[in-house]
């Protein structure tokens, strides 16, 4: 096995071409224009296509064009390129085209800052778009999972014809560690409903418009079967040391790994603390958590937003169990201590 | 046999932009109504169609209007 | 027995549309079937039926998928060029009809137009003006004539509150890159006869790839304009030919340039993998005996090589089989020079990468040390850069180290390498890394490898510096 020391930006970019993508369409954008800059040297060195874009509006179209030509796709951003690239998405999704994109998220609303918050959630993970559609996101801790996971997004997009979010953070980017980059190039196949500008697909048409109710109600409901199916075939998460855990930490991303921390440092202060990291977002792990809520533990999640992630852990939970929140806005991020001494207080509090 | 200009009376929309077009006056306004309520357009028998296909050229609806030509040396074109 | 009739690149049964499938769904004597149809034509007298690939916009020609025997895709308001651009990269052959009204092309996407055309990109653009939003009723469009009364200039449009008509065709002639640039329109019988010349040498241009053609065809709609069909020909040729001149801007057929593919050649998977794995060779040593994860913070100034330094950490940590995490200061204080990073060195996974708590701290000048010194955990160790720091220490818990880092970068003529000789002092006061797994990961970890024997003595100088001079607990002492 062989590993190289690698930025989780560019780790990303290295999982693309590992995962048989051929185009990247960028606009620069902090935290992910690293990303281009990795993904303007590889794929252009590798006799890829990278391109810069005017906008990231046209960035999403363009990826939507060459996603119609049969390619595997992508491109990166953040927060309000994400949001510019909002009714591009619904299109893809409405003519069920697979794309990749990252997001790496920035503090916000509006220009906020560069620093890191998780509060992209909503936009991302509900669909970001108009329309009753959905986009499969994952959620990386680090640059083994930057590559592993966008590696695998274009067979994910590619079977499911749906578009894949990788939801990081500045610090997921920010990030070098070993990274094993495997040895298998996945170029992905021939799709039956792509155009190659030949006569085999002459006759397919991509397209989002169905002017009767009737049809589009139709394509919507065939939308949401699909959604169902990636909701049982994709979910993932990890579970450390949550078996005999009485409290448990929810959380994805950078604060996944500073609640790792913690658990440890709390079952060295004699509390039974585990963690259920989500590695995919849409679909969310809700068994998962409601198997957790039904023992009764007490659950503390862990957030960079306003309690973004948080809702769905309270639906999934179905009001079974005490669910506290430890919420980080604007960039500030909790630190190992903080965790502990909230979650010692919390747990004491409870006691009484 | 002579050059002959065609109409499909279900396709033809009635808006006579052919009519105005033609160097002949080989077009005029049917006395019938099609299907979809339109008065499409029909030929004058005594004109002397040249086969310019200009009628063809301007008419917005395809397949509405094709013009039959009598030279047989040349070759089929669309238009 | 010889036909002059519609191509059949057009289906003559409109399969795809619901009610009446043998008419369009354009009103009677509008200017989109007048023109599809040449386009249909064009199509086929060049052989590209097969290569084609229609581009749908939003407007009263979104349904021409039902119309085309060809590739089709349904676009976004506005966006068909960059949509065009993303197929023409993936398929160079085939050719791409982008066609797009004046609402689509001239107001909500304008930038993308402007952009496909300065890019020079091998696509054939159809600019359908008929100076208003067709489909949506007749609202204002930015190429509206002036006075001219719409749903929403219900008074004529006002060059003082709506800005006057936009004459695209002269804007787009305006770069440099299009390769043919004509307005057109579909009035007169000899204006019909010159749009049709004019589509089949955008659409050869795109096969000969001579780069990019843009085609502003002015096209009556009777519906809107409230006239008959033809009087909106006669409009055309009457009032809007004034406005928008007929002309061929730019022709560089004669140049006769075929744009060059300049990319790199296409790598195969082995040819992808040597470049993602870089020429790092895979090495490994016997683990040094960490009996925790350890925290190193390395902290100064840009230009002291601070990031590097830490790589140098990492990567010799990563070929001790450890695992290793590197995570820079960040952001915006990066530029304002103020540098920092946190290498944290472990046998088993490292949870949190944060530099909460330092057991090593580098400190390569005053504020850094200011900055961090309190953080470090008892029984740590603080090495700092003596020759610019002679601060005080005020902590009689951690082991302090002092080395003259940046006057030994200078003396070697590699300023840049301060770090390189903090990092080995921490190597040989240390059990985290090996001195000898940093010499073998110096060539992986500098980004100019000229310098490797540069950086090899100074690592040799700093090293001798360590075992000679010190292990004495007190740098002040020294310096």
């Amino acid at each position: 096995m062989q590993k190289r020391l690698v930025k989780g930006n560019e780790a990303a970019v290295l999982g693309a071409l590992m995962g048989g993508c051929t185009h990247f369409f960028g606009y620069p954008i902090t935290p992910a224009s690293e990303i281009a800059h990795a993904a303007a040297y590889y794929f252009t060195k590798a006799g890829r296509t990278f391109l810069q874009a005017e906008s990231e509006v046209s960035v999403i179209n363009m990826l939507y064009g060459a996603s119609s030509a049969g390619a595997r796709v992508m491109s990166a951003s953040s927060g309000p390129g994400i949001a510019l690239m909002g009714e591009g998405l619904s299109y893809l999704a409405g003519s069920r085209l697979p794309c990749v994109l990252i997001d790496m998220q920035r503090a916000g609303p509006g220009l906020g800052n560069i620093w890191p918050e998780q509060s992209d959630y909503n936009m991302v993970v509900k669909g970001g778009g108009h329309g009753n559609y959905k986009n499969i996101v994952l959620s990386p801790d680090g640059a083994q999972e930057m590559f592993d996971f966008t590696r695998a997004a274009f067979s994910y997009a590619d079977e499911y014809r749906m578009s894949v979010i990788i939801l990081g953070d500045a610090y997921i980017g920010q990030i070098m560690e070993p990274v094993d980059i495997g040895s298998t190039v996945d170029h992905g196949k021939r799709k039956d409903w792509a155009l190659y500008a030949d006569e085999e697909s002459r006759e397919n048409l991509i397209t989002s418009i169905f002017m009767k109710p009737s049809s589009q109600g139709q394509h919507n409901r065939e939308l949401q079967q699909t959604y169902r199916r990636v909701e049982k075939e994709l979910v993932d998460w990890e579970e450390i040391e949550t078996e005999d855990a009485s409290v448990i930490f929810i959380a994805y991303g950078i604060v996944s790994r500073i609640c790792r921390s913690a658990v440890a440092l709390l079952r060295k202060a004699g509390l039974r603390a585990g963690l259920l990291r989500l590695k995919t977002l849409f679909p969310f792990p809700s068994e998962a958590v409601l198997n957790h809520a039904k023992r009764k533990v007490t659950i503390i999640v862990v957030e960079l937003s306003n309690g973004q992630m948080c809702q769905d852990v309270r639906a999934a939970a179905q009001y079974s169990t005490r669910i506290i929140e430890l919420l980080k806005m604007g960039g500030e991020i909790p630190s190992v201590e903080e965790v502990v001494s909230f979650t010692q207080k919390t747990v004491l509090r409870s006691a009484h | 046999m002579k050059n002959l200009v065609k109409c499909d009376v279900q396709r033809c929309k009635g808006c006579y932009v052919c009519i105005s077009h033609c160097p002949k006056g080989c077009l005029t306004i049917d006395s019938s109504i099609n299907s979809q309520g339109y008065v499409p357009v029909s030929t004058v028998s005594e004109a002397d169609c040249i086969g310019c296909g200009m009628c063809v050229l301007s008419c917005p609806e395809p397949f509405a209007l094709k013009v039959i030509k009598e030279n047989k040396d040349r070759v089929c074109k669309s238009a | 027995m010889n036909t002059i009739e519609t191509s059949s690149v057009l289906y003559t049964h409109y399969e795809r549309k619901e009610g009446n499938q043998q008419t369009t769904h354009y009103c009677p004597g509008c200017g989109h079937g007048v023109i599809q149809k040449m386009i249909a034509s064009a199509i086929e007298e060049l052989g590209v039926q097969n290569r084609a690939i229609f581009l749908s916009p939003v407007g009263c020609s979104v349904f021409s998928y039902y119309y085309y025997d060809t590739g089709n895709i349904q676009c976004s308001h506005g966006r068909a060029p960059a949509v065009g651009t993303g197929v023409k990269r993936v398929l160079p052959d085939s050719v791409v009809v982008c066609y797009q009204g004046d609402g689509d092309l001239a107001g909500i996407g304008m930038t993308e137009i402007i952009h496909a055309a300065n890019r020079g990109e091998q696509l054939t653009v159809f600019f359908i003006n008929n100076a208003t939003y067709g489909m949506t009723g007749g609202q204002m469009a930015p190429t509206t004539l002036l006075h001219e009364k719409t749903l929403t200039t219900p008074f004529g449009r006002e060059s003082e509150r709506d800005g006057k008509p936009l004459a695209m065709a002269e804007v787009i002639a305006s770069l440099d890159a299009p390769a043919y640039v004509r307005r057109c329109a579909v009035s007169s019988t000899k204006e019909l006869l010159r749009t049709r010349e004019a589509v089949r040498i955008g659409l050869k241009n795109q096969v000969d790839k001579l780069g990019f053609s843009f085609i502003e065809i002015l096209s009556p709609c009777p519906t809107n304009w409230k006239m008959s069909a033809v009087e909106s020909r006669n409009h055309i040729e009457q009032v809007m030919k004034q406005f928008y001149p007929l002309k061929t801007f730019v022709d560089k057929r004669p140049e006769n340039v075929c744009i060059k593919n300049n990319s790199f050649p296409l790598m195969n998977d082995d040819e992808l993998l040597s470049l993602l794995t870089g020429d790092l060779t895979a090495r490994s040593f016997e683990s040094p005996v960490i009996d925790s994860p350890k925290t190193i913070t390395i902290a100064g100034f840009g230009g002291q090589g601070i990031l590097s330094g830490g790589t140098l950490l990492a990567n010799s940590a990563m070929a001790h089989g450890l695992d290793v995490s590197w995570l820079p200061s960040y952001g915006p204080e990066m530029r304002g020079g103020k540098a920092s990073v946190t290498v944290i060195v472990s046998d088993s996974s490292i949870p949190s990468p944060l530099d909460e708590k330092p057991d090593f701290l580098l400190a390569m000048n005053g504020p850094s040390l200011q900055y961090y010194k309190d953080k470090v955990k008892t029984g740590g160790t603080i090495i700092v850069n003596s020759t610019l720091v002679d601060d005080e220490i005020g902590r009689d818990d951690v082991n302090v180290y002092g080395i003259p880092a940046t006057a030994m970068a200078q003396e070697a003529l590699i300023p840049s390498a301060a770090s390189v000789v903090m990092v080995t002092s921490l190597a040989v006061l240390s059990e985290v890394v090996s001195v000898f797994s940093l010499k073998e990961s110096l060539n992986a970890s500098l980004k100019r490898r000229e310098l490797l024997d540069a950086n090899m003595d100074l690592m040799k100088t700093a090293e001798n510096y360590i075992t000679s001079n010190f292990l004495v607990n007190n740098y002040n002492k020294k310096v």
